[in-house]
């Protein structure tokens, strides 16, 4: 497994301490080096191989999110950084965003809806997540159930061809990936997450990285 | 089922960490709000300076308001509830807000209990001063805990010393060995595995936010740099002179609490003049909030 990975995860607002100890107790499990640390200005993204964007609300990451950090972003995934979103982060990724339409930088081909099980009561946990064919490729393990919390989430209403669906949730899918871009509608991060028990889903991301290194 | 409703309620704090919370009084406002980068607004009668100055009962705010803000933004909104008012608790959440302040800065309803809030669905955020009322809450079930400081005063006084106290008193229990730990439990009155479960985390196990007294930039980072992990703005916003402006500075000075170089910016972004405030040492006691709740 590639070693020395420097991650990054956007600290505008939300609940980016959660990524950051899920990064490192599933790297500590794995014994994979990481070096992952809070970002919050354009410069400190020049040196990631992964940069996270985690949830909390869009809307207010957006009016964060300044034209420097913007352009930054952009240059990281033009030279191939990993990127994951989950929540509000997918939002930000979508191609396309309603209830409201908002800016977001399109690097994944989905559109998404925000808010769209509804308010916090609607909120739900659930293990009826289903691990597609694709998706084993990279969530392997036979005995994996994965947890979804979904909290006022957004729903990936469409996906387009280049985009591979690796989790779904009542046929609506809620991890996808296309190229260097993986977005989840729930919170892996917040799952329990501890050095036996390393999150499946940065388990795939440190995978996907090794085979792109 | 109980423990992930618990873990839904935590979640949802979470991803309000690191933002601002706004108070409002009316949709107009909300938007405001909404425009300047809040995570979430409170619906509210009366903002607290108001509730200072015209004195009367503070309840619960006007439904049909609360309901034209949350038809008007996408962020969550919160609304006040008394303090043990548990119907209009639920009334709250057969409305559908995303979370109840249990208030202290609302006339309380019972001058014993709090809401019971484990059987809602959900979360709750409740004010404390010390690390003991914090845990009574936690133990009422609060998914969230806030500074009380001293509301609708823009004096910053007590909520840096309610955080100061909060971690002090965490940071106390380190020296503590089993039997002293109990008899701290029991003055606490709280379970002694809850106080346990702190001294082993060294810190809260739910969300801490500051709240009671934030009037400006600076205020918002001196609260984020003593340990607050979002803040609450309540009368600081909207009894300045120029509430949006002042309101897109204190979210921004809030994400860039660590950098001087942004807090000098957005000071200068907090256009005119804040709020007026108020010196604690005359409030009489009949007028300090921060002792409502028990």
């Amino acid at each position: 497994m590639v070693n020395n990975i420097k991650a990054g995860v956007l600290a505008l607002q939300g609940d980016f301490s959660s990524h950051i100890s899920a990064i490192q107790l599933t790297a500590k499990s794995l014994n994979v080096e990481v070096e992952v640390s809070e970002i919050r200005t354009s410069t400190e993204i020049e040196k990631l191989d992964l940069l996270v964007f985690p949830g909390g609300e869009s809307s207010a990451m957006l009016k964060l999110l300044k034209a420097d950090l913007k352009e930054s972003i952009i240059s990281f995934k033009q030279r191939g950084g990993l990127i994951f979103g989950t929540c509000a982060g997918a939002i930000l990724l979508a191609d396309k965003v309603s209830n409201p339409k908002q800016f977001s930088f399109q690097f994944i081909d989905v559109e998404i809806e925000r808010n769209s099980y509804g308010r916090q009561k609607s909120s739900f946990i659930t293990k009826d997540l289903v691990i597609t064919e694709l998706g084993k490729k990279y969530l392997s393990s036979k005995s994996l159930v994965l947890e979804g919390i979904f909290i006022r989430a957004p729903k990936i209403t469409s996906v387009g061809k280049e985009v591979m669906v690796l989790v779904t949730h009542l046929d609506t899918p809620v991890l996808v990936m296309q190229n260097n871009v993986l977005i989840s509608t729930f919170h892996p991060e917040l799952s329990p997450i501890s050095k036996s028990e390393p999150s499946p889903i940065y388990q795939m991301l440190f995978q996907v990285l090794r085979e792109t290194q | 089922m109980k423990e992930n409703s618990f873990k839904l309620k935590i979640g949802l704090a979470e991803m309000l960490k690191g933002g601002v919370i706004m108070d409002v009084v009316n949709a107009e406002q909300a938007v405001i709000a909404e425009d300047a980068g809040a995570v979430a607004v409170m619906a509210l009668e009366r903002v607290p300076s108001d509730i200072r100055k015209e004195g009367g009962v503070a309840r619960m705010a006007n439904i049909e308001i609360i309901e034209a803000i949350m038809e008007t933004v996408s962020i969550p909104v919160m609304a006040k509830a008394r303090i043990g008012h548990f119907a209009e608790a639920q009334i709250l959440q057969q409305l559908g807000v995303d979370f109840i302040d249990e208030s202290e800065v609302l006339t309380p309803a019972d001058e014993k209990f709090h809401i019971d809030k484990h059987p809602f669905q959900i979360p709750f955020v409740c004010g404390a001063t010390d690390l003991g009322e914090a845990l009574r809450r936690i133990n009422e079930g609060a998914a969230m805990i806030r500074s009380k400081g001293e509301a609708g005063t823009g004096n910053i006084i007590e909520a840096v010393r309610h955080m100061r106290s909060i971690y002090s008193d965490i940071k106390a229990l380190e020296e503590l060995e089993k039997d002293q730990l109990l008899k701290r439990a029991q003055e606490m009155r709280i379970p002694l595995a809850l106080l346990e479960e702190i001294k082993l985390l060294k810190k809260l196990p739910v969300p801490l936010f500051s709240a009671g007294g934030i009037a400006t930039p600076a205020d918002a980072a001196l609260m984020m740099q003593l340990g607050a992990e979002s803040v609450f703005v309540g009368s600081g916003i909207y009894k300045s002179e120029d509430p949006a402006a002042r309101a897109r500075a204190i979210v921004k000075a809030t994400t860039g609490f660590m950098n001087p170089e942004i807090l000098l910016e957005v000071s200068k972004e907090a256009r005119g003049a804040a709020m007026p405030g108020i010196d604690i040492s005359t409030l009489s006691k009949s007028e300090r909030l921060q002792d409502r709740g028990w």
